[in-house]
């Protein structure tokens, strides 16, 4: 039991996991030692970790006076303090401003990719999950709905809708499709296309670059966690009915 | 072990630094009963000796068991707790390393408060070795103690406000107040076989002329303080294994 506790670590309900009325280091130092690694060892560990995740120059000021995300990230580095192969980690990025959670996430996918831990996270923010994860159990009502690739899920659960913003009114004629719903706002128009095949798309497409329409954004999706989520969902509402 | 022992000494400094206030009350209060007491009850009609090791030990075993009890109530609050559970060490270790820290930081609160009392009050203290001794033998059984309520405190989220109950108890039966060979018979064979008032009474008994041997003393001391462990260690781990599976009671 005390090897698995060596290999494996965790941050739980993000903020919450160090003492405020120690500083950064202290916290770094105390956790360090619980985990059985030598003085030089967390020493070195610190400086690396203070400073890949902008905590260096606040590593003597107490967690108390730290803001959500920098007590995030603390307890994050503390997780990967003798460098665990295991990392569990719940809502990591949870009331994160939109910087550290970018800084976040991608302290994480390096994590995975160069000191090859195994990151298991939980998640309602879809972004996240979508941005780095490979596999992905989705959860109902207690039970496994789904395990496998990220990218399957995506796959397997997508409704083929493409979604175009264009700049500008777009004339229905130019539409070019039956199967569309289409939204003005702010001077775009947002055109969704829920039943149309492949070759379909790159017609419309094709014929609204011609027509000289400003595209700005093309979506299909399959390329958001969020939609695919959203289908998953209406899918299961759909069948318990 | 040295590892942790230092990591819960540091900490425990960084903390009393921290909230010095409240250790600065806690001595001038435990002064203020001293005083009372003494004045009320045992100058001029008891043996201060006694009175004094009844109240150390008193003032001992209630931070022991605040510690272990308002301590984890407080993990449980800010969520350190479950960082602790998942470490190398047992949980019930790092509570025991934290009872000997305790232990060591309360005895030089007390030595501060002796010094206090020394200087302040007509009072005389005779010290012998057996004393620490028998201090550190009565620990273990605290500890026992100590590690039932944490256990408790884990899984009901209330214990800790007993704690004051439990305190004020210790005293009563510290024999600080009321003499040992004042209370009831059967109070009397009982408070025998309890580490904290066993632990008074062979102090009691090593300042007197008529001193026993230490060692049977000591092997009775140790073979109760054994089996108070024992039973906290085992109420412990009922509550720790009831945790894991069905989570704490986060319900104040």
């Amino acid at each position: 039991m005390s090897a698995y506790y060596r290999n494996v670590s965790a941050v739980l309900e993000g903020d919450t996991n160090t003492y405020w009325y120690l500083t950064g280091l202290q916290n770094m130092r105390y956790f360090g030692r619980l985990k059985n690694l030598r003085e030089a060892e967390i020493s070195n560990q610190a400086v690396g970790l203070l400073k890949t995740f902008d905590l260096w120059d606040a590593r003597d000021q107490t967690v108390g006076e730290y803001s959500r995300g920098m007590r995030q990230k603390l307890s994050i580095i503390i997780a990967m303090l003798g460098d665990p192969e295991v990392l569990f980690l719940d809502e990591p990025t949870l009331g994160l401003d939109t910087m550290t959670k970018k800084a976040v996430m991608a302290h994480l996918e390096s994590l995975a990719r160069e000191k090859k831990t195994t990151v298991v996270l939980t998640s309602h923010e879809l972004d996240v999950i979508d941005a780095i994860t490979d596999r992905v159990l989705v959860l109902e009502h207690g039970s496994i709905a789904y395990v496998g690739r990220t990218s399957d899920f995506k796959q397997l659960y997508s409704e083929n809708k493409y979604t175009l913003t264009v700049k500008g009114t777009v004339k229905t004629e130019d539409v070019l499709s039956d199967g569309y719903t289409a939204k003005e706002r702010e001077g775009m128009t947002d055109i969704t296309y829920s039943t149309i095949s492949d070759d379909d798309i790159n017609r419309v497409l094709r014929h609204l670059l011609e027509k000289r329409y400003e595209v700005i954004a093309f979506s299909k999706d399959s390329s958001r966690l969020e939609q695919i989520m959203e289908a998953f969902l209406r899918r299961k509402d759909h069948n318990h009915a | 072990m040295r590892s942790l022992f230092r990591a819960e000494l540091q900490k425990y400094c960084v903390e009393i630094r921290t909230y010095y206030p409240d250790h600065i009350v806690d001595l001038v209060t435990k002064f203020i009963l001293f005083a009372t007491f003494f004045y009320g009850f045992v100058r001029g009609a008891g043996d201060s000796a006694t009175y004094s090791i009844g109240y150390m030990y008193w003032i001992i075993a209630s931070g022991i068991v605040s510690e272990l009890s308002v301590g984890i109530s407080f993990e449980k609050q800010v969520g350190t707790i479950e960082q602790l559970t998942i470490k190398p060490y047992p949980f019930w270790l790092i509570l025991t390393i934290k009872t000997y820290v305790v232990l060591v930081v309360t005895t030089l609160k007390c030595l501060l408060l002796l010094a206090l009392i020394r200087v302040t009050l007509p009072i005389r203290f005779n010290f012998n070795v057996s004393l620490l001794w028998i201090l550190l033998v009565s620990v273990v059984g605290f500890t026992g103690i100590g590690l039932a309520l944490s256990g408790l405190t884990m899984k009901f989220a209330k214990t800790a406000s007993f704690e004051s109950i439990i305190s004020y108890a210790l005293l009563f039966f510290s024999g600080a107040i009321i003499y040992f060979t004042n209370m009831p018979t059967v109070v009397q064979k009982i408070l025998d076989v309890v580490p904290f008032t066993a632990g008074i009474k062979a102090s009691q008994q090593a300042l007197t002329p008529a001193a026993p041997h230490l060692l049977p003393v000591l092997l009775w001391l140790l073979f109760i303080n054994a089996l108070w462990f024992a039973t906290g260690y085992w109420i412990f781990s009922a509550m720790f294994r009831n945790v894991k599976r069905n989570g704490v009671l986060n319900n104040y």
